[in-house]
């Protein structure tokens, strides 16, 4: 071990360095009064590794897009990044450290179901803000609860009759065991008999399935015309590899995007796919464009971004346009300025619904190209205007 | 017809599985007595060794012979390293090897990065079998797992090898005083075991997820069929995997997988409880 020698010279240095580190490590504290802070709660290590990196990506993008202009009303944007490894005791303890210790203005991120009712169970309590960039189940209902991502009735029942029309009348669904995929179920079986389809089977995997054949014997012998899969997460990873390997025949929606067919499964496994998003990569405009040009320079250019990660961009540069609106980071206010600020976003334009805080985003299906990645876009069916029956604040 | 096959050549894919991942494990935990719950982390191995060589351009086949040789070789250093202090300490084994299966986790996660690696098959498509298509890289497997298992049997039934192993493993003072290298043998099981565990590994590559967490699906099963079967016989891992993937994939054509695993976890509690040492429970054989 070298021996630490203090002298003059070295301990100016030292001083000099903390300083300096300082100032950087800590702007919250040394200006606090020209910093306003935004926690993020997301998956960086666990089950959505992949997904949460290009979330947080796209934060940082939002937020160093608003800094370079006016922060939010003349107030520089500091991201307070905390790791919730996909857990929902982490989901609560970063919920809680974010809001106690660090005093965000906000909070927001999270992926799957448990992250997002293990944090709303902080947030709810606190009356903090919490913005949800993922697709999800619906169900969910706090005032101070904004989801930017779409839910079942967004996605699903716009795209059922097109589903009939051009993929056929009968589906067998194979998916996850949890929440999501059970709800997601029930709103396609209604959608679906409105329009003269039918389920044929829905099977529903244990998370870790490492073997799907019997299902896939069953695709062969019950011979629907779609196979709609909401197999997630590392278990979609098998379940399409073994999907190929099968050769079955049959179009399948999955619910994948560009990120994940990138980083997560073998080269053109995903070709042909379709699937239902607010966002696509290949969506024809401008400001989708210069979204996907300052992503990759800032995080290298062979990245893909997707619809969470849009989803999360959009609700950080809803918030501040908010915010600058009520003239205030005050939660109740920035709440009620909410709905009446809109958003250019990469998908077109969005805005919050007053009655569920929900978004109204647009609705696309996407089929994957031969690359296995990229998606064409083969319908537009427009903005979907949230509406919870269960749901009126 | 065309259902019985194919529902039998679902049970053998899973069954040929269970009985490579679990082959390793009959020889540490069954007959060794080391409860090893890095065991997992050896298939991790084998698979991320497939993928590396992929990665680097390699073939599917070369992959798959490394991918047992690595995987013996991590098992060699850790049963010199850590298991050979603790062969009369099972507890402290326990914690021991729980401790060493994050180690290698995390350690394939910061060489590696997060998430799932790509690995692909080195045949696509089906092959038509006259009474059912199926899948062509599943009847590969199954082939690969048979002739392993028929190696194993004639290297621990039919050479000195097997005989100072059985001698060993049925009394280590006895085998040393008549001049049997016990620690060596050991090293060998032992780093044996991680060998088959690792081509278990490369084999279920192209098949399912191949992530540094993806051992922890395979561990639980690999235990579950060798207490089913009846620790410490090669026969018994065979009655064991049979009896679990065979169930298993009969009844997930039936019911709802999630019920079946229940069903096929209840049933084994049914089996372990009538024979406490399994359904072949005995000497090695």
């Amino acid at each position: 071990m070298t021996k630490l020698i203090l002298n003059r010279r070295t301990l100016i240095k030292a001083g000099g360095a903390f300083a300096a580190a300082s100032a950087i490590g800590m702007p919250g504290i040394l200006r606090a009064a020209d910093t306003m802070k935004v926690g993020l709660s997301i998956p960086i290590t666990g089950l959505q590794a992949i997904l949460g990196e290009t979330l947080l990506n796209c934060y940082r993008l939002a937020a160093d897009e608003l800094n370079a202009a006016n922060g939010i009303g003349g107030r520089k944007v500091e991201l307070v990044i905390e790791d919730n490894q996909t857990t929902t005791k982490g989901a609560v303890d970063k919920a809680r450290k974010l809001i106690n210790q660090d005093k965000v203005d906000v909070v927001m991120g999270t992926i799957i179901s448990p992250e997002r009712s293990a944090t709303l169970s902080v947030t709810s309590r606190a009356k903090k803000l919490f913005f949800y960039p993922t697709n999800f189940e619906g169900g969910e209902c706090d005032k101070y609860f904004v989801a930017t991502g779409p839910i079942p009735m967004q996605q699903v029942d716009p795209m059922m009759p097109w589903v009939a029309e051009n993929l056929g009348k009968t589906i067998y669904v194979m998916a996850s065991d949890y929440a999501w995929p059970q709800k997601m179920t029930e709103a396609i079986t209604a959608a679906y008999e409105k329009v003269g389809g039918k389920i044929v089977g829905a099977d529903y995997c244990p998370f870790g399935t490492t073997d799907f054949g019997p299902a896939f014997q069953k695709i062969r012998d019950l011979k629907p015309d779609v196979v709609w899969s909401m197999v997630v997460g590392n278990d979609a990873v098998t379940q399409l590899k073994q999907y190929r390997s099968f050769d079955v025949k049959q179009p399948l929606i999955a619910p994948l995007d560009e990120v994940f067919n990138k980083d997560a499964l073998p080269a053109g496994v995903a070709a042909g796919t379709y699937a239902p998003q607010p966002y696509w990569m290949s969506l024809d405009n401008p400001v989708n464009k210069k979204f996907i040009a300052s992503f990759r320079e800032k995080f290298g250019q062979e990245k893909m971004v997707n619809g969470i990660g849009e989803a999360g961009y959009n609700g950080l540069h809803l918030y501040a346009l908010a915010a600058e609106k009520a003239g205030s980071f005050a939660d109740a206010e920035v709440l009620a300025a909410l709905p009446k600020v809109e958003f250019e976003a990469p998908q077109g334009t969005v805005r919050v619904d007053a009655t569920n805080n929900h978004t109204l985003c647009h609705s696309y299906i996407g089929k994957a190209l031969e690359d296995g990645v990229s998606y064409e876009i083969v319908s537009d069916f427009g903005t979907i205007k949230p509406v919870t029956p269960y749901c009126t604040l | 017809m065309e259902f019985a096959a194919v529902t039998t050549l679902n049970a053998l894919t899973l069954i040929s599985i269970l009985l490579l991942v679990g082959l390793g494990l009959a020889i540490s935990f069954g007959l060794m007595n080391v409860t090893n719950l890095a065991h997992g982390e050896f298939v991790t191995i084998g698979a991320f060794t497939v993928y590396f060589v992929q990665s680097l351009g390699g073939s599917f086949w070369f992959g798959l012979l490394a991918a047992p040789v690595v995987g013996g070789l991590v098992g060699m250093v850790l049963e010199y390293a850590v298991i050979r202090h603790l062969y009369s300490r099972p507890m402290s084994t326990i914690l021991a090897t729980w401790g060493i299966s994050l180690v290698l986790q995390q350690s394939l996660e910061l060489a590696f990065g997060l998430g799932a690696k790509p690995v692909s098959p080195p045949v696509e498509g089906t092959v038509d079998l006259i009474v059912a298509v199926y899948p062509a890289y599943r009847l590969i497997l199954i082939g690969i797992a048979a002739a392993t298992l028929t190696a194993v049997i004639l290297l621990v039934n039919r050479t000195s090898f097997g005989l100072d192993i059985r001698t060993v493993i049925q009394n280590r003072e006895m085998a040393e005083g008549v001049g049997i290298n016990t620690r060596r043998s050991y090293a060998i099981a032992f780093a044996f075991g991680a060998a088959i565990a690792g081509l278990a590994g490369g084999l279920v590559a192209p098949l399912a997820i191949v992530l540094p967490q993806m051992g922890v699906n395979y561990l639980a099963n690999a235990f579950f069929v060798v207490i089913v079967g009846g620790a410490g016989s090669i026969a018994g891992l065979l009655a064991g995997s049979v009896f679990v993937g065979g169930l298993t994939s009969i009844l997930n054509y039936q019911i709802s997988p999630s019920l079946a695993q229940a069903l096929v976890l209840l049933a084994a509690i049914i089996v372990v409880r009538l024979r406490p040492n399994g359904l072949l429970g005995g000497a090695f054989r």
